[in-house]
């Protein structure tokens, strides 16, 4: 992010939540059999056009970008929630174990961007 | 109190349990030969309304997403989703009825659903053969399943002690029951003859074997410790205790860069087969609720 720049999250949503004007996050290339039936890059507006289009080559889900437009005090109490509740699912883990820390840390990732 | 649990009781109980769907059998025996799947498929559509509904309901829900036109048979079916998508919605709606014959929930069949989809998900990273992942996943907790139905009051007393004081669940049904239901699953899906592969994933998901190992046992040990993390579906009881060290290495994941994708596609996944299963997993649910309860 640059200084004074909007932060960015990257969503991934089923096709059901998408919505006209939204921005693909990470491309969508979608494969039937060796042939290439849908091929979209990273960057481009989904039109209403393109819902459909989604669906009928079987898509179930895009990654999107937008702008994160929480305060960074909305951001912190999302955050201290998420933490709260994995701290709950991991109660009783072997934390120290470096497979359950590195899950741990990436599904707090995850929820940060969420 | 001790209550022991023996392979022949799980044996045994098999017979008076309702069928295991055999069309789960014979599309595993297909797999290799689309037209011999698509025929299998064809004919056991033909001779299940019920299922025949489902499928078609399904398709005609993702088909109203593309503004298609309405789905009528299993032909026009598969044109419009694709065989793998079919063969899934057929798999997965007769594991869901069989389930809930067997007394399955809401939250189990959730559950169940989300461990799948990881499952799928992280089995395209090593090359797993998506339909091992989806069955492994919808039933690694059928021991589960078993003890709630045999064991319904220890099952109980067993739950809210977890609640109190968590430690992983097969350790106390180890300790109450001498085996624990990853093992009553694994005999259970013997009995039933479901490849060695699968039966492994469900003996060894809590706990796999870190010698022998395979790809699918690593793939649904974390696909189910990623749906609890991930708290999909959402339940009290989601836990995370122990993951194996080379869990992530076996499914051939790199977490530092691999991880953040898989876990929003999984999530997004989720979303959307729950989209379209819920409503008619919740009708099956209502089914059995007016059905008398199977012999126990």
């Amino acid at each position: 992010m640059l200084p004074g720049s909007q932060p960015v999250r990257l969503r991934h949503l089923p096709i059901f939540s998408l919505e006209a004007g939204m921005v693909l996050g990470r491309p969508i290339l979608l494969v039937e059999q060796t042939r290439v039936t849908l091929n979209l890059p990273a960057g481009a507006s989904i039109s209403a056009a393109m819902l459909p289009q989604l669906a009928m080559h079987k898509a179930e889900y895009a990654c999107i970008q937008e702008p994160d437009m929480r305060t960074e005090q909305a951001r912190e109490s999302s955050h201290r929630q998420a933490e709260a509740r994995l701290d709950e699912i991991f109660r009783g883990s072997e934390q120290k174990q470096s497979s359950v820390r590195t899950l741990y840390d990436a599904l707090l990732a995850h929820r940060n961007t969420q | 109190m001790k209550l022991q649990v023996s392979r022949h009781d799980i044996e045994r109980s098999l017979t008076a349990l309702p069928a295991f769907p055999r069309v789960v059998l014979d599309i595993l025996d297909a797999l290799n030969d689309d037209n011999a799947s698509t025929a299998t498929l064809a004919s056991h559509v033909q001779h299940d309304p019920v299922i025949a509904g489902r499928v078609l309901s399904a398709t005609h829900r993702a088909a109203q997403l593309g503004q298609r036109r309405v789905v009528k048979d299993l032909y026009a079916a598969v044109s419009l989703l694709g065989l793998q998508r079919i063969r899934e919605i057929v798999l997965t709606a007769n594991l869901a009825d069989f389930t809930h014959l067997i007394g399955a929930e809401g939250s189990f069949w959730e559950h169940s659903l989300a461990v799948s989809i990881a499952a799928q998900e992280l089995g395209n990273h090593c090359g797993l053969n998506p339909n091992y992942a989806l069955i492994a996943g919808l039933l690694h907790d059928i021991g589960l399943l078993w003890l709630t139905h045999y064991q319904a009051e220890t099952q109980m007393q067993i739950g809210e002690a977890l609640a109190r004081h968590p430690t992983p669940r097969h350790d106390v049904e180890r300790a109450t029951f001498g085996m624990d239901h990853c093992e009553i699953g694994y005999h259970m899906a013997r009995g039933w003859h479901l490849p060695e592969e699968i039966c492994q994933s469900i003996a060894q998901h809590h706990q796999p074997d870190t010698a022998q190992t395979s790809s699918l046992v690593a793939v649904t040990h974390l696909a189910e410790n990623i749906c609890n993390g991930l708290d999909i579906p959402q339940r009290e009881q989601n836990r995370v205790t122990h993951i194996a060290d080379n869990a992530f290495a076996l499914a051939g994941i790199k977490p530092e860069q691999e991880l953040a994708g898989l876990l929003g596609r999984i999530e997004a996944r989720y979303l959307h087969a729950r989209a379209l299963f819920m409503d008619e997993m919740s009708e099956a649910a209502n089914r059995e609720s007016c059905a008398s309860p199977p012999t126990r």
